[in-house]
């Protein structure tokens, strides 16, 4: 349990996925200006990442990992899929959002409209299949990728969270002409992540 | 447009990491030295041009309600093909590069060009166009690695 639990606080606040590696920041710059959108867009990615790695990592397992294709027959055995990889997690990414979208928009139709815009973008989010590719290369196991999977997406909500607010007070400012737009949105992110960095210190 | 505009427009006028914001996520995570900036933009600038040319010419086929997943996987496809190439030839490279190489697949500038440019052109056009887009990332990268490599490492 203590494992679970100090692997939940890495993935949030010592690997942010988007101040501490600079995953999915064509999202994180571009719709951070709302914080109820940005608050939106991170309670979709939490939803999707805690369902795709989980199943990216089953999927690894059991058939993609060498000789994971074992309990398919004597002749499966030492087959390697690995080099794969890529193109089984993005393809059950893509699904996992496209039927996502279809279940909300049945079901929780105040939901779906409220993150409907989102869901299509969240295919492209480099976040979600990088938090793939790093439960692959670290080798978790299946409720290690669990609480990464919903760890990765609560920090990188998090983090827009504090960009969006950030940004919303900054429009009160008096920014200097050179730096308006995205110009100080970069250096806002820039002093968040300077923040994030002082937590790689601790280890867990 | 010509093709010498298609090629040298998006290096200066129309920069996709400087002026349309897009691929920025492999620009802040692998500019660290100028060796794996290098490599990342030749594998950025392949996989963009030879993606656009054969969405280019399926994109009469393609329906265009799971238009995004085709050029997924054919995008995916290329991507596992570098990602082989560097692990075959240059390993320590690929390793250090980790998993920023299998996110070539989600880089704004690859499915932007396939989406904007290439569902419109012809494959010609289109592979200029990819070709044209993954130098002007590369321009970026590469200064932004210079000028990184200088302060980061003295």
């Amino acid at each position: 349990m203590v494992d679970y639990i100090s692997l939940f606080i890495k993935a949030v606040f010592i690997e942010n996925m988007a101040l501490a590696f600079f995953l999915g920041m064509c999202t994180f710059i571009a719709l951070s200006k709302k914080i109820d959108a940005a608050i939106g867009l991170g309670i979709a990615v939490i939803v999707v990442q805690a369902v795709t790695v989980p199943l990216n990592n089953l999927l690894y397992t059991y058939i993609l990992s060498e000789g994971a294709l074992s309990w398919a027959g004597e002749d499966l055995a030492d087959v390697d899929l690995s080099f794969l990889g890529y193109l089984a997690y993005i393809g059950v990414i893509a699904a996992c959002v496209q039927i996502m979208e279809m279940v909300l928009d049945k079901y929780m139709p105040a939901l779906y409209n409220a993150l409907g815009v989102f869901l299509p973008l969240i295919t492209v989010n480099c976040a979600i299949l990088g938090a793939s590719l790093f439960m692959v290369e670290r080798d978790y196991t299946f409720g290690e990728s669990v609480v990464y999977g919903i760890g990765a997406g609560v920090g990188w909500a998090l983090a827009i969270a504090c960009l969006a607010g950030v940004r919303e007070k900054l429009k009160y400012s008096d920014v200097p002409k050179g730096l308006q737009g995205l110009g100080i949105t970069f250096v806002s992110v820039g002093l968040m992540s300077l923040g994030f960095m002082s937590f790689s210190g601790i280890s867990l | 447009m010509s093709a010498k505009k298609l090629l040298t427009s998006p290096i200066l006028t129309n920069n996709p990491i400087g002026l349309q914001i897009l691929g920025i996520c492999s620009a802040l995570a692998v500019t660290t030295s100028v060796e794996v900036a290098l490599v990342m933009s030749a594998a950025l600038t392949l996989v963009t041009a030879f993606s656009s040319m054969l969405i280019s010419s399926i994109r009469n086929y393609i329906p265009s309600s799971i238009r995004i997943i085709v050029q997924m996987t054919i995008i995916a496809s290329l991507v596992i093909v570098v990602d082989q190439v560097l692990k075959a030839y240059m390993f320590d490279l690929s390793k250090q590069l980790s998993v920023f190489v299998g996110l070539i697949i989600t880089n704004c500038i690859v499915m932007g060009r396939a989406e904007a440019f290439a569902m419109a052109n012809g494959p010609k056009a289109s592979f200029l166009d990819g070709i044209g887009n993954g130098l002007g990332y590369s321009v970026v990268l590469i200064l932004v690695g210079i000028i990184r490599e200088v302060f980061g490492a003295g």
